[in-house]
C-alpha cells in the first residue's frame, strides 16, 4: 500500500456509504480510478452495507432490562444483559447451592433457638433451709431419740 | 463471735464427749472395750464440775474456748461463762443454740439403748486399743486410741479418768493425721458439795429467753423408707466410709417439712435432710461460705461444729449435717444427687421433646 493509499484509506467507508461529498469524494475517486487494490477495498465495503441491510430485524425484548437496578436517569451499563445471558450453568448451580444452604442453616438455628428456650428446667418450688434447726434436729436424733417438740433457748442482750 | 457464744461452743463438744460418747469399738483388747464403755456410762451419771478447754482447727486457724461446767444428773446441766451468764438447763428435752454460728449443746444422752449397738458398728470400722497410761490433772488415766481397721489412720485419741472412768480428754484427727478438735478439762471436781455448788452459779449478765419451735416428728420404719425410695426420694442405705441407714424422721413446722435420715459409722453420726423444691438462699444462716470442692452451688459454714452443706439437686433440696471428718463428710456428699451443672445436650433434648410435644398432633 503506497503512501497515497494509507492517507485515503480512512474515507473509504465513507466514500462507500455515499458520505463524501466535493473535493474529498472527488479526490477519492481520482484514486480509485488508478488504484485496483483501493477500488477493490472499496467495493468490499458496498458488498458488506448490502448483506447488513438484509438481516431480519428483530424487536427487542421488554424485560432485556428486567431485573437490573437501574436509575430512570442512568443510562443501562452496555453489555450487561449480553454477559448475563452468556453466565455459565455451574454458576447457576453454586448459587442455588449457597441459597439452600442458608435457607437450611436458618431453619436449623430457629429450632435450636426453640429448644434451646423450651429446655431449661422447669422451676420447682422454693422452700426454706432452716439449718440451724437442722442441726438442733441431727444433735437431738442422734443422742436422745426422737422428741415431740424442741426447745430452743438463745441468749439474748 | 463473742466470747459467751464461744463457751457455749466448748460446752457443746464437752458435754457431747462426757455425756454421751458413742461407743468406739474395741479391737484385740477386752480392757479397752470396757474402758469406753465405763466411760459412757460416767459421763451420764456421774456427777463433776469443771474448767473445760476447747480448741478446734479448719483452715489453718484454731478458736480457743474456755467454761465452766457442772453436771449433777443425767439431763442436768450448767454452763457458765463468767463474763456472759449462766444457765441452768433442765432434762425437759431442750438445748442451747448460737444462731449466729448454729452450735447446739444437746443434753446429756440419758439413752444407752443405742451404745451397743453402736459399738458392734464401730468394730466393723474401726481398731480400739489402749496405748498406755498417763497422768492428766493429777489423775491417773489410761490412753485409748481409735483407728480405722482399712489403713490404720488415727481418728480419735482418748483419756480416760480411771477411777471414775470419765472421759478427760478426747483428741480428734482428720483424714491426714491432722488434729481437728481437742477437748479437755483444766480442772475437774467431784466433791458433791463442790458440784452442786457449781450447779447454781450467780447470773452476771442477762437472762437468756426462751424460744420455743414446735414441730411435728414421725419415725419412719424400714418398710416406709422403701416406699419412700420407690416414690423417687433420696434414701440410699449405705454411703461411703461404712455409714449405714440407722433410722429415718419426717419432720414437720411451719417453714420447712424434711425427710430425716440418720447415718451412723458406729463412730460418727451424719443426718441427711431433703425436701422437695429449691432453696431459699436467703434463709440460710449467716456465715454460709460457697464449697467449690463439690462444683455448682453449694454452702458450708466453715469451722461450725457438727459440720453442714446444703445444695440442690433434681429438683430438691438437700441438707447434710455431722461430725464425721471432713474428708469422709465430702465423701459422703458427693456420692448423694449432685448439685445441677449446666448441660447444654441435656438441654436442647429436653427442648426437642417439648417441641414435639407441642406440635406433634398425636402427643
Amino acid at each position: 500500500m503506497s503512501e497515497r493509499c494509507r492517507a485515503l484509506a480512512s474515507s473509504y467507508s465513507a466514500y462507500a456509504d455515499d458520505e463524501l461529498a466535493g473535493s474529498e469524494r472527488a479526490r477519492v475517486a481520482a484514486h480509485l480510478e488508478s488504484c485496483a487494490a483501493c477500488h477493490g477495498d472499496v467495493e468490499a465495503l458496498r458488498a458488506l452495507r448490502a448483506a447488513l441491510g438484509n438481516l431480519p430485524v428483530r424487536a427487542v425484548p421488554a424485560d432485556l432490562w428486567d431485573g437490573l437496578d437501574l436509575d430512570a436517569g442512568t443510562p443501562a451499563p452496555r453489555g450487561r444483559a449480553v454477559r448475563r445471558a452468556a453466565r455459565p450453568p455451574a454458576a447457576r448451580l453454586l448459587r442455588g447451592g449457597v441459597r439452600l444452604l442458608a435457607g437450611s442453616l436458618a431453619a436449623f438455628a430457629v429450632v435450636a433457638g426453640a429448644a434451646f428456650a423450651l429446655g431449661g428446667q422447669d422451676p420447682a418450688p422454693t422452700v426454706a433451709v432452716p439449718v440451724d434447726v437442722y442441726v438442733a434436729n441431727h444433735l437431738v436424733r442422734t443422742t436422745d431419740g426422737p422428741v415431740p417438740t424442741q426447745l430452743l433457748v438463745q441468749d439474748r442482750r | 463471735m463473742t466470747r459467751g457464744r464461744a463457751r457455749l461452743l466448748a460446752v457443746a463438744v464437752v458435754a457431747a464427749l462426757t455425756a454421751s460418747p458413742a461407743a468406739p469399738a474395741v479391737a484385740q483388747a477386752a480392757s479397752a472395750r470396757d474402758a469406753i464403755l465405763r466411760a459412757a456410762e460416767a459421763g451420764r451419771t456421774r456427777p463433776y464440775a469443771g474448767e473445760a478447754l476447747s480448741i478446734t482447727w479448719e483452715g489453718g486457724r484454731a478458736r480457743v474456748l474456755t467454761f465452766d461446767v457442772a453436771s449433777k444428773a443425767p439431763g442436768d446441766l450448767t454452763v457458765r461463762a463468767p463474763d456472759d451468764f449462766a444457765m441452768r438447763l433442765g432434762a425437759s428435752g431442750g438445748g442451747l443454740v448460737d444462731y449466729r454460728r448454729g452450735w447446739f449443746v444437746p443434753l446429756p444422752a440419758s439413752d444407752t439403748i443405742g451404745y451397743v449397738e453402736a459399738f458392734q458398728a464401730m468394730e466393723r470400722k474401726y481398731m480400739v486399743r489402749g496405748t498406755g497410761r498417763e497422768r492428766l490433772l493429777n489423775r491417773p488415766s489410761r490412753k485409748v486410741e481409735i483407728s480405722r481397721r482399712a489403713d490404720g489412720r488415727l481418728r480419735e485419741r482418748l483419756w480416760l479418768d480411771t477411777k471414775t472412768g470419765l472421759l478427760l480428754r478426747r483428741e480428734s484427727y482428720d483424714g491426714a493425721q491432722r488434729m481437728l478438735r481437742l477437748a479437755t478439762y483444766l480442772s475437774l471436781d467431784l466433791q458433791p458439795e463442790v458440784v452442786e455448788r457449781a450447779t447454781h452459779p450467780r447470773p452476771r449478765a442477762a437472762v437468756p429467753q426462751v424460744s420455743v419451735r414446735e414441730q411435728g416428728v414421725a419415725e419412719v420404719d424400714l418398710r416406709g423408707l422403701d416406699v419412700l425410695r420407690d416414690t423417687g426420694w433420696t434414701v440410699p442405705e449405705f454411703l461411703p466410709g461404712g455409714y449405714r441407714c440407722d433410722a429415718g424422721y419426717a419432720v414437720s413446722s411451719t417453714d420447712s417439712q424434711p425427710l430425716q435420715l440418720v447415718y451412723t459409722d458406729g463412730l460418727y453420726k451424719v443426718s441427711l435432710f431433703q425436701q422437695p423444691g429449691s432453696p431459699d438462699w436467703d434463709s440460710l444462716p449467716p456465715g454460709a461460705q460457697p464449697v467449690a470442692e463439690l462444683g455448682g452451688r453449694v454452702f458450708s459454714w466453715p469451722g461450725a461444729l457438727p459440720s453442714r452443706l446444703v445444695w440442690e439437686a433434681d429438683g430438691r433440696t438437700y441438707s447434710l449435717v455431722g461430725d464425721a471428718p471432713p474428708d469422709e463428710f465430702l465423701l459422703i456428699a458427693r456420692a448423694l444427687p449432685g448439685p445441677a451443672s449446666y448441660n447444654l445436650g441435656e438441654r436442647l433434648q429436653r427442648g426437642l421433646g417439648k417441641l414435639w410435644s407441642i406440635l406433634s398432633p398425636w402427643s
